[in-house]
């Protein structure tokens, strides 16, 4: 029965039966920490609330059709900075990607390309309050920053080691 | 419109159960393993964010659930280096996801992109705990 559900259900679920165990084990301790799980899932929600509006008003002005033409062949140099851009603003999970991706390469994008996009996803509009809140308006810039400029080296390394076109 | 919407929702369906989970999970190893953190995590700017990386390169998630743990794990007692290098590996290293990127974008460009990750994601954490001493 458990089959049918997806994982990320299962994992819930798994996460309910485990409190459960625990408060047959050791009630008292239990129950603080589901007190400090609802304490840390009330904090988060306003951020996560603020989250998914963000996500919302950029799916509205991003199509994929926009990283297809400006990521394809031919891109160029304007290749990079739309390479930085998409990752930035595409917020699905990885996973979801590589199909995607593949299909891309296989209409001209280079690895070089693929790589900056892939790397620069910690960068993400959407996700950018809840890293602030947790670690602060300054580890967020200096973090974003270093990811921005690391992605952007892996793209040069990736040619370096990989190739374009491999 | 509608598009986005459906998205945005579908967006919420897929990160809120596993938000919810790791939420629940950490609030019960907090309990158990709250002294353990900061004998394991001693600030060694070398094995901290060996240490981070390594979990970060096995865990698959969205990003932000890895912001949600690694603020967790900071409160907890665990070194920045060794979060940071945990929050950059989650997103760029992907262990569990190697096979399905290398199916899609070649065994030799996921074995240099993943090795290339995993080194840098260290010396970010290093950078950046080393911008924090001056900042």
């Amino acid at each position: 029965m458990l089959s049918r559900f997806p994982l990320r259900i299962k994992f819930f679920l798994l996460m309910c039966l485990l409190y459960v165990v625990a408060f047959i084990v050791t009630p008292q301790k239990t129950m603080t920490a589901f007190g400090n799980f609802v304490q840390a899932f009330v904090q988060m929600l306003p951020v996560l609330i603020l989250v998914f509006l963000v996500m919302f008003v950029g799916y509205i002005f991003l199509k994929p059709e926009m990283i297809h033409r400006y990521l394809g062949e031919d891109s160029g140099k304007r290749g990079w900075f739309a390479a930085c851009v998409a990752s930035i603003f595409f917020s699905g999970p990885t996973y979801i990607l590589f199909p995607y991706l593949k299909e891309l390469k296989a209409q001209g994008m280079k690895n070089s390309l693929i790589a900056v996009f892939l790397n620069n996803r910690n960068v993400q509009p959407a996700f950018v309050p809840v890293m602030i809140y947790y670690f602060g308006l300054r580890f967020a810039v200096v973090f974003c920053l270093l990811v921005l400029g690391y992605a952007l080296l892996s793209g040069l390394l990736i040619r370096h080691f990989v190739g374009e076109e491999a | 419109m509608k598009d986005a919407a459906q998205r945005t929702i579908k967006n919420i369906e897929t990160s809120i159960p596993i938000l919810v989970g790791i939420l629940m999970l950490l609030s019960l190893l907090e309990l158990i393993f709250d002294q353990y953190y900061t004998k394991i995590f001693t600030g060694n700017w070398l094995f901290d964010p060996l240490i981070g990386t390594i979990v970060g390169s096995i865990s698959v998630g969205v990003p932000v659930a890895s912001y949600v743990i690694g603020g967790q794990l900071l409160e907890q007692g665990v070194t920045l280096l060794a979060v940071t290098a945990f929050v950059f590996s989650w997103t760029t290293v992907g262990v569990m996801l190697m096979p399905l990127e290398a199916k899609s974008l070649g065994k030799k460009f996921t074995l240099v992109r993943n090795g290339l990750n995993f080194t840098f994601s260290i010396v970010i954490a290093m950078c950046l705990s080393f911008v924090f001493k001056f900042l």
